[in-house]
């Protein structure tokens, strides 16, 4: 009983102490109302934030405003609930331990190979609306709650060319969340209504992106997806991304070819439905094709399809086969490769796009199946799903000649280097953080200043005991190296597995003037990135710092020690 | 006795918690954030000793792990752990989920900016690295006599050289064992600690002290090494002739054997870890003039899904020109399931006070993560 007095008395000691130090430091309002008034005083620093950033910078930058009436605060539907699991017919303890039931067979696969939604720019306007809805849709034999873009679980398609100007209206009708948008891979501006992260959308508002695609932009296959910090893995899990293709000018890739898109995403769900957040184990995980569980895609003996994936799963690393058959790997996120690559798997990282062609084999039934996959004893294993069906069958064709890039990417292996960085990717010993140099994000600290025009040699280091996958917004580059060997020129990426306790060296221009300002680099397993691995990076202009009498930006959101 | 470390994290504490609470204001609306993980194991042991006496148990124990974190910086801590508390009877030759009960080994506040970080509560104290991390089912039986569990108090730590270098971390600490009621257990009633009970820490005010220097994640040209050096001084319980002071020192090497990213993700990531530890402990347990000695290594394969451990401890035993040896070697195999699951089988020999015994037995581990990172209350802007 003594005991229980000494703790009670301890602990209202130290809550005394909280509350006495809050008191004193921090205002003269008694310590009741120090929470509230912070809370009040949120919306008007956030103001206050992004109108400096707007006097500093010259651009535009949006705060979007809920309506008035908001609904009442609600639990969140995403906490995981033991409870919610009944025993129906496919759910048995067995499956909840052991997952047996979750890969589909030749059976499931019934309907054929869909396309998502699509919207094309026209005139060189892409003017479109995005509403973020919850919805419950159909996924095979499983009926999901998820929360997709105009309805479209697999994510709309947004079809532009270089030069056009692209205006997207986010409307956040989500019950609960704040969200924004990142174009994944898209070389446009972080600035203003661009591709800017600073951007919050609340619950029931809206906000227009608009910015150009530069005319010099690399067509390819990009994406787009919810970018909002602590909450983007959920975001994503649940189903906010799609696809973005910018075709060449002059039509689009490979046009004597079929092309089909593969929009890869992932979701657990309980017995009613509701999607759950990814457990560690993954036990009922169920990866789909364009929304679809097991879709059968049909070609003819000999034809060379184009397919286009992109992993738009939160965490997922996919290692993709075709029993029989071989890939052409052409082009990786949105870059075409020198020459083709022909491989028996295709690994598609976190956020990886990769376009191949298939050249189809004998008439027959081949399933596509994301093999079995570890990412580290702190890390996860997938267990293999079949997530498609190939049929062969009709009148034979003729494969497509080997393909050799056009315009080849600049190799970087003799250019000048004006800076060699490091990033260091580690967790503590429970990988409940995570850090990059040691430090967890903070969105107000510039982690890395780059002046604009330098061409940069990072090496990224892991040292954890899983894979990470390095992605920096607004710039590409080539893999000079993974684990000190040499790597031959494969084109341009925007994100790289970084292999654990090893390193890969990259290195990226920073001359494309339209980049200037604040964007980021992270590992893009969402996982990782909404518990703290990511940072800020400024490329800022040393021209036109010079011009100016203002601080710069950096100087008025720096908190941490530039590097 | 006055306990200044002690006060002042006391103090700090409560500033951080005050002026955290206004920073980062665009992330105020996500939190609290709770993660909760919960880890159930079934151990079979079946040992067989020199007398010829043998024991066959099975045990469980599990461990409960919650995480409240109120902003990016500040959060509550807990441990609840379950385990055998009470040994079985001499003589007996089968124990079933004998003599279990549960308590709670941590329970504390917790504020990091990633340099600078406050504990304040019980915890386990930064003292050695070995009881945690030699593997196998019986690797850590003897070095678990040096780990600092269930102490009240306050650690303050200093973190610097971030990444380049690997990061490199010093912390001190006063504290004192628990005797709250939280010393006592659930099922099995282990008893309430009191000061009668005597032994180091045990004492009415917290001044027992630890200094440790942590190193982590030094690159090496042929691996990654992180090292530990530690000292403590204990203070005096009821009874004790001696003041007990340790030092200790260890490292362990994370040698990649192969660790291709194709390589990694079809399972044949491989790498070897190798862990070494020294300890010494004057006036052990408080008896003046017992002197032990702990010298540990271990060796740790991993291919994938698979382990496979080795680990010797010596510890030799000086009072009164009296030396004692002890000797621990095992090996374990094990594979791990879906990450969440392992299996491993281990044998062990013990030389302990002159007697041997065998030890064969088997681990089945669940771990499960109920809430990873759940937010209780809506984000709204």
């Amino acid at each position: 009983m003594k005991s229980v007095t000494s703790l009670k008395l301890a602990l209202l000691s130290l809550a005394g102490m909280t509350a006495m130090t809050a008191w004193t430091f921090g205002a003269q309002n008694p310590p009741s109302a120090i929470s509230e008034q912070a809370r009040q005083s949120k919306d008007d620093l956030i103001k206050t934030e992004l109108a400096e950033l707007q006097r500093l910078t010259g651009a535009k930058v949006d705060f979007c405003e809920a309506p008035e009436t908001k609904p009442p605060v609600r639990h969140r539907r995403k906490i995981y609930d033991l409870t919610t699991r009944s025993s129906a017919q496919d759910d048995t303890i067995i499956d909840r331990l052991f997952g047996t039931n979750a890969s589909p067979s030749i059976s499931d696969a019934r309907l054929p190979l869909g396309t998502p939604l699509e919207y094309r720019s026209a005139r060189g306007v892409l003017d479109v609306t995005l509403t973020i809805k919850e919805d419950r849709v159909q996924v095979g034999k499983y009926q999901i709650n998820v929360a997709s873009y105009n309805g479209e679980y697999a994510g709309p398609v947004l079809r532009v060319k270089p030069g056009d100007l692209v205006r997207v209206k986010l409307v956040n009708g989500l019950d609960d969340e704040v969200t924004n948008l990142h174009f994944h891979g898209l070389e446009v501006t972080p600035k203003g209504s661009g591709d800017n992260m600073m951007i919050s959308v609340s619950q029931g508002a809206a906000h227009q992106y608009e910015f150009r695609i530069p005319a010099t932009h690399r067509p390819g296959v990009y994406w787009y997806h919810s970018h909002m910090h602590l909450i983007a893995e959920d975001q994503v899990f649940d189903g906010l991304s799609g696809t973005l293709i910018i075709d060449p000018p002059g039509g689009r890739d490979f046009p004597q070819l079929r092309e089909q898109l593969m929009v890869l995403k992932n979701f657990q769900a309980s017995p009613s439905g509701e999607s759950y957040k990814p457990d560690k184990t993954y036990r009922r995980d169920l990866r789909t094709i364009n929304g679809q569980l097991m879709p059968r895609i049909e070609m003819r003996p000999g034809e060379t399809q184009l397919w286009r994936f992109t992993n738009q799963a939160a965490n997922l690393i996919y290692r993709i086969t075709l029993k029989g058959h071989k890939f052409r790997v052409v082009a990786r996120d949105g870059t075409p490769l020198p020459a083709e690559i022909v491989t028996d798997e295709i690994i598609i990282g976190s956020a990886g796009r990769v376009d191949v062609l298939v050249d189809a084999g004998d008439p027959g039934e081949y399933i596509l199946v994301d093999e079995r996959t570890f990412t580290g004893p702190q890390g996860n294993e997938f267990r293999a799903q079949n997530i498609g069906l190939v049929v062969v069958s009709g009148p034979q064709s003729r494969p497509a000649p080997p393909f050799v890039a056009s315009r080849p990417s600049e190799d970087l292996a003799n250019v000048r280097i004006d800076k060699q960085r490091l990033v260091v990717f580690t967790e503590d010993d429970d990988a409940r953080h995570y850090f990059v140099n040691g430090r967890s994000f903070d969105h107000a600290r510039i982690d890395t200043r780059v002046p604009l025009g330098n061409i940069e040699e990072w090496t990224i280091r892991n040292s954890s005991d899983e894979l990470h996958v390095f992605h920096i917004h607004q710039v590409t580059f080539q893999v000079m190296e993974v684990n000190g060997v040499k790597q031959p020129n494969e084109g341009r990426l925007d994100s790289v597995i970084v292999p654990m306790w090893g390193e890969v060296k990259i290195r990226m221009r920073f001359d494309n003037p339209v980049i200037v300002g604040q964007f980021m680099y992270h590992c893009h397993i969402l996982e990782h990135e909404d518990r703290g691995m990511m940072a800020n990076i400024e490329v800022y202009d040393p021209k036109a710092l010079a011009a100016t009498t203002s601080p710069p930006l950096h100087k008025a959101s720096m908190k941490g020690q530039a590097r | 006795m006055t306990a200044p470390l002690f006060r002042n994290a006391a103090l700090l504490l409560a500033c951080v918690v005050a002026s955290s609470a206004s920073a980062h204001a665009q992330n105020v609306d996500f939190y609290p954030i709770i993660s909760t993980e919960t880890q159930l194991q079934f151990q079979y042991d079946h040992i067989r000793s020199s007398d010829g006496t043998t024991l066959k148990r099975l045990n469980f124990n599990g461990a409960h792990q919650t995480i409240v974190d109120f902003n990016p910086f500040l959060s509550f801590n807990s441990l609840i752990t379950m385990e055998q508390v009470r040994d079985p009877m001499p003589g007996t030759s089968t124990s079933i989920f004998s003599g279990e009960g549960a308590y709670a080994e941590e329970a504390y506040m917790r504020w990091s900016d990633q340099v600078t970080g406050v504990k304040l509560g019980k915890f386990t104290q930064n003292f050695g690295r070995a009881w945690y991390m030699t593997p196998g089912i019986y690797g850590a039986d003897f070095v678990s006599d040096y780990q600092l569990s269930e102490k009240w108090g306050a650690e303050l730590s200093y973190a610097f050289g971030l990444y380049k270098f690997g990061r490199h971390q010093v912390s001190i600490s006063d504290f004192m064992a628990d005797r709250t009621f939280l010393s006592e257990s659930l099922f099995t009633n282990r008893g309430h600690l009191s000061l009668n009970d005597g032994g180091p820490t045990n004492t009415v005010a917290p001044n027992s002290y630890v200094a440790t220097y942590d190193a982590t994640n030094v690159v090496l040209p042929w691996g990654t090494l992180s090292y530990q050096l530690s000292a403590a001084t204990l203070g005096r319980g009821e009874g004790d002739t001696g003041t007990e002071q340790r030092l200790g020192a260890g490292f362990n090497l994370n040698l990649p054997i192969r660790n291709g990213v194709a390589e990694t993700l079809r399972g044949g990531f491989t790498k070897i870890n190798l862990m070494g530890e020294a300890v010494r402990r004057w006036n052990a347990d408080g008896i003046a003039g017992r002197n032990i000695d702990y010298l540990t290594g271990s060796a740790e394969l991993v291919y994938g899904p698979w382990f496979f451990d080795l680990s010797a401890t010596d510890r030799n035993t000086a009072l009164a020109g009296d030396t004692t040896k002890d000797r621990l070697w095992q090996a374990a195999i094990g594979y791990n399931f879906l990450a969440d699951t392992s299996l491993s089988f281990g044998v062990a020999r013990k030389d302990e006070g002159g007697a041997m015994s065998t030890i064969f037995g088997t681990q089945l581990t669940y771990t499960l993560t109920s809430c990873d990172r759940c937010q209780i209350l809506a984000k709204k802007h």
